[in-house]
This record gives C-alpha cells, structure tokens and sequence, in this order.
C-alpha cells in the first residue's frame, strides 16, 4: 500500500527543490501508522506503509527508503525481523529506526544489536519525533536516555559475568552516562571537552560494541546449548 | 503456561506408590499371619478393599479425569476402607499375635488423601475418624476383660500421630497451593503484559501524542507509567524508588503541563531504606518543581544509578530550561532547605551545575550501607 500522496498539509513552507528523504512506517495498527504520519511533515516523506513484517521488507525492497519507522511487535517475525532483514540487504542506505512502546530489555537490545539506526518511545511528543527523525535521517541515530540507560546496564552485565573487564572504554562510558542522564551531544561534547562529531563516533561504536558482544553471547549460549 | 492443578498432580502420583507400598506391606503381613488370626475371612476382606481402593485410585489418576480422584467419592471410599481396616484389628487381633496391626501404615494414605483434597481440616478430621477406629480395635480386642494400659496408650499414641500428620499434610498442601497460585499469577500477569502492550499502551501513547487538550494527554501519560510500573516493574530491586519517582514525575506534569518528565533507573542501583526513598524522592521533587517552574524545562530527565565506585546512589535531575548560574545565583530557599536538607541528612552529597541558558542538573550521591548489589547478576 504504497501511498506517495501521503505527505501532510503544510508542505507550502518547503521548497520544491529542497531534498526529501522517503520514509516507510511499519507497525500493526492503522491509528499509530497515521499518527506517524501526520508528524512527519517535510522534508520527511511518507512513500508507504506496512502492517507487518513481510509487507514491511516488500515495501523496503522496492522503494528503498531512506527511513523506516519499525514497530517491534508486529505480525510475522515483528520489528526485529525487519531490522534484520533490511541491514543485512541495505546496509546504512535505508535506516531502521525503532518507535516502541516496549520496555523489554533484551527486544531493545536485540534491535538495537542487530542494527537499528535507533530507538524512540512511542509517547515521543510530535514535535520531537519530527526532530529526532530528521537528525536520524542526516546520520546522527537518535538514542534516548532510556536506551542509554539499559545499555549502562547491559554491558555492566557483561563485564561483570564474562571478562571482568567493561568492554567499552572509560570514555565511551561517560558519553553513554551523560547521555543516559539526558544531555545533548552537544551538551555531552562540551561536557567533556570534546567535538558533537566525537561524541557521535563514541555513540556508533558503543552500538557496534553492544552488536559484538550480543553476537558472542548468542555463540556462547549456542554453544552451552550443543546446538551447531 | 505451567499447568493448573500440577502441586495436586504431583501429590497424587507420590500418593498412588506410597499406597501401593502400603498395601503390598500390608497383604505380605496379613497373608503370612493368616493362619494365626482369628477372622482370616476379615482379612482376606481388608487385603482386596485395600487393593481395590488402590486400583482404581491409580486407574483413575492416569486418565484425563485425573482430578476426580480428590473428588468427595474416592476420598469418603478410601477413608471408608481405611476406618474398617483399623476398627478389623479388634476381631482379628493380628496386632495380639504379631505386633503388626491389619492396617499398617495404609491409614496414612488416606489421610493424605484427605488432606490433598481438603485442606487441614479434613486432614484433622480422618486422622480423628482413624483414631476413633483404633479405639474401637482396642476396646473390641479386650472384650469384657478390663482394657490393658498399654494398649490404650498405644492407641492413644497413634492416633495423635495421625492427627497430626493430617494437619501437618493439610498445611503443607495449603502452602504449597498458594505458591502455585503466586506462580501462576505472576505467569498471568506476564501474559497480560505482552498482551495489553500492544493494546492500551499503544492507544495511550497515542492519545498523549495526539490529544489536543493536555489534561487529557497528561492523563494517559499517567495511566500509561501506573500501567507500565505495574506490569515491568516492582520486581527488581529498583522496584519501589522507580514507582516513586515515576508518581513524583507524574504529580509534577500534572502541576506543570508543558513539561514533559522521564524516569530511567537502571537495575544496578543499591537496594535503599525507606528513609532513604523518601529522602531522595523528596529531593527529586523538589528539583524537578525547580526545572518546570524557574527554568521553564519541556524536558527534565531522572536518571538513577549505582555510584560505581562507592555502591551507593547517583542520581541526577537534568533539564533543558533556561538554566541558572551557579557562581552567582543564590540558592533558593527550596533548593537548599529541601534538597540538600534531605540528602545531606542522611549522609548524602548535593552538586548543582549549569551553564546559563543551558539547561540545569541537580546530582545526588547517597552512600548504602549494604554491598548487596555487588553480588547480583
């Protein structure tokens, strides 16, 4: 259900040549899907919608997006299997961003390992899901304090059970503290004397880190498990 | 799911072989002494209603139908059975000739039963109805001779023991019921977690993002924390500062609607006193009345932590309002008295930092006298 007409009312403050970046929604309920929809106005376009995870990779395969806004629990394989499926055929070219109501840990950290360019609640205020779209659209992946915080925990977890050493670095692990208590990159930069460009780096590789160690614990726990 | 009624399943099973056990005991005495009794024909009749009894119990417990083996029919039989077999003792006299009464220890399988099917009092009642039988044995033994002291007592002995075997049973199953119960209800209200997500959650998160009267936005914004605070959280530790501090977010949105307040904690903070919640709970009120009403914040952050190098608390209160100077701004009455007041009380430290215009933070370090947290995970 492709919808390119789907772009909202005031589209007179954009200009025609402008760039726009092409977004694909998924999630199960047609209500969330236009609420979305009426948050994005451009340069953000909706291009179409998908009601589960199929419909979803179908979508991405023909209209290679530059967005996609993914629920996590949907029909079909859900969230995850989209997250999965679209970075392992597109790689950084089309950007999952994760918009959830969920707050289980190990859905989040799944999607965020298997290569969500983010994640967002779902009771994000309009304005800023506008906002924070935007940023993840122009390569700076939205991170919200409540992810910041679950992965504060999740690699004290890790260090804790495996090597006894924290595998990020005591710098990555100021920048993922600031950001947990709520700080801008911007704010984080200046807090540590650094460039917002720096501290974005920091926040790309403590996701790559997080992709790592899962992958382990997921060979690891394969292993315990005798399955091959 | 775990499956309902599997306590029951399982007492029942354990059952069934404690009373074939009982019962071969039982025929293996009473076939051997057969020719020194009196009445064999009573005996041969206690052998097959016991083995009878037992049959069907165990044909009964490996149907579909298993749950009717606590039924009032099956119970009232074998306390029936086992009542016969203990008053049968008084007119065989096995116990005269051998020390080993007819019965043997078949009484406590129905006692047992009993208990499993209702509780301490029915455990308490067949263990009296069994004691009441063993009198009858004995005071039918002796005839019109006078009863012997040693009989009395003997019997007297017995039936407490299974009396209070039967209250010992029924407490038992009582509790191990309401553990089950505890489980299952926790597995219930996981269900209804991933169920209801999809559902309420989403239509509240909706609502709060699309409602154009903030009052109404405002209140699914608290159904949804209560909803998700009982649904996530109050397991953890972190359980009781989370649930407060998500009450103290939401009575300060509700005070200032153009402020929006997150809540995360992670779940290595150290486990605190209710002093201690209460303390920090208080400060953080206050800091975040400051956010909305001095620094006009939309957005104010709490985060909760453990502080890794004491094992104590850190907490912060971060906003993006209009901030203050720290170098020459005096502190409010509030901030000084209510937040440092409260924390400073206890033991704790109080930073504030700003960079004019830039938003505000209030940081809280609170030591925690137990090391608990160290050994989770």
């Amino acid at each position: 259900m492709a919808d390119p007409g789907a772009g909202p009312a005031g589209t007179a403050a954009h200009p025609a040549d402008a760039p726009v970046y092409t977004v694909v929604i998924a999630d199960d309920h047609p209500t969330v899907r236009s609420g979305i929809r009426a948050d994005l106005t451009p340069p953000l376009l909706v291009v179409g919608e998908a009601g589960d995870a199929t419909a979803a990779l179908a979508l991405i395969d023909s209209l290679t997006p530059d967005l996609v806004v993914c629920d996590l629990n949907m029909p079909d394989g859900g969230g995850l299997r989209v997250v999965r499926e679209t970075t392992a055929r597109h790689g950084d070219a089309v950007k999952v961003v994760v918009f959830t109501v969920s707050e289980h840990e190990q859905d989040l950290l799944d999607a965020v390992a298997s290569g969500a360019y983010g994640y967002l609640t779902k009771s994000t205020p309009g304005p800023e899901l506008h906002r924070q779209l935007l940023r993840a659209v122009q390569g700076d992946p939205p991170f919200a304090p409540q992810l910041a915080t679950l992965l504060l925990g999740e690699f004290r977890r890790v260090a804790r059970q495996a090597t006894g050493t924290n595998p990020l670095s005591d710098r990555e692990r100021e920048v993922l503290n600031l950001v947990a208590r709520g700080y801008t990159y911007k704010q984080v930069g200046k807090e540590l004397f650094i460039a917002e460009k720096t501290v974005e780096n920091h926040v790309r590789n403590i996701l790559g880190k997080l992709h790592l160690t899962r992958r382990a614990e997921l060979i690891r726990w394969a292993a315990d498990h005798d399955i091959r | 799911m775990r499956h309902g009624g599997s306590v029951e399943r399982g007492v029942l099973i354990g059952l069934a072989g404690l009373r074939w056990a009982a019962w071969i005991g039982l025929a293996a005495v009473a076939l051997v002494n057969l020719h020194r009794d009196q009445h064999p024909v009573v005996v041969l009749l206690a052998v097959s209603a016991t083995a009878a009894v037992t049959a069907v119990d165990q044909v009964v417990l490996i149907g579909p139908r298993w749950r009717s083996a606590l039924g009032p029919g099956l119970v009232a039989t074998e306390v029936a059975v086992a009542v016969a077999v203990v008053a049968a003792d008084g007119w065989v006299h096995q116990a005269a000739a051998t020390g080993q009464t007819v019965a043997g220890i078949w009484p406590l399988c129905a006692i047992l039963g009993a208990a499993v099917a209702g509780g301490v009092v029915w455990g308490i009642g067949v263990g009296l109805l069994l004691s009441a039988a063993r009198f009858v044995a004995v005071f039918v033994a002796a005839g019109t001779n006078a009863v012997i002291g040693r009989d009395l007592l003997g019997a007297f002995t017995t039936g407490a023991s299974w009396i209070v075997f039967g209250a010992v049973c029924g407490t038992i199953i009582h509790l191990l019921r309401k553990a089950q119960h505890q489980l299952a209800e926790a597995d219930a209200r996981d269900h209804i977690a991933r169920d209801l997500h999809d559902g309420v959650l989403q239509t509240l998160a909706l609502i709060e993002r699309r409602s154009d009267s903030p009052d109404i936005a405002q209140l699914a914004r608290e159904q949804e924390r209560d909803l998700r605070s009982y649904l996530f959280g109050d397991r953890s530790q972190a359980g009781n500062l989370r649930t407060q501090l998500g009450q103290a977010a939401s009575r300060a949105e509700r005070a200032w609607p153009t402020t929006a307040v997150t809540v995360t904690i992670t779940d290595d903070v150290p486990p605190l006193r209710a002093q201690q919640v209460e303390a920090v709970v208080g400060a953080t009120t206050e800091a975040l009345t400051n956010a909305a009403k001095h620094g006009h914040a939309a957005q104010v952050v709490v985060f909760a932590d453990v502080d890794e190098t004491s094992g104590g608390l850190f907490l912060t209160v971060k906003d993006n309002g209009g901030g203050f100077d720290p170098a020459t701004v005096t502190e409010g009455v509030g901030m000084a008295r209510s937040i440092r007041g409260r924390v400073e009380d206890l033991g704790g430290r109080v930073e504030f930092a700003s960079a004019g215009g830039d938003g505000a933070e209030v940081r809280i370090s609170l030591p925690v006298t137990t090391r608990r947290w160290a050994n989770r995970g």
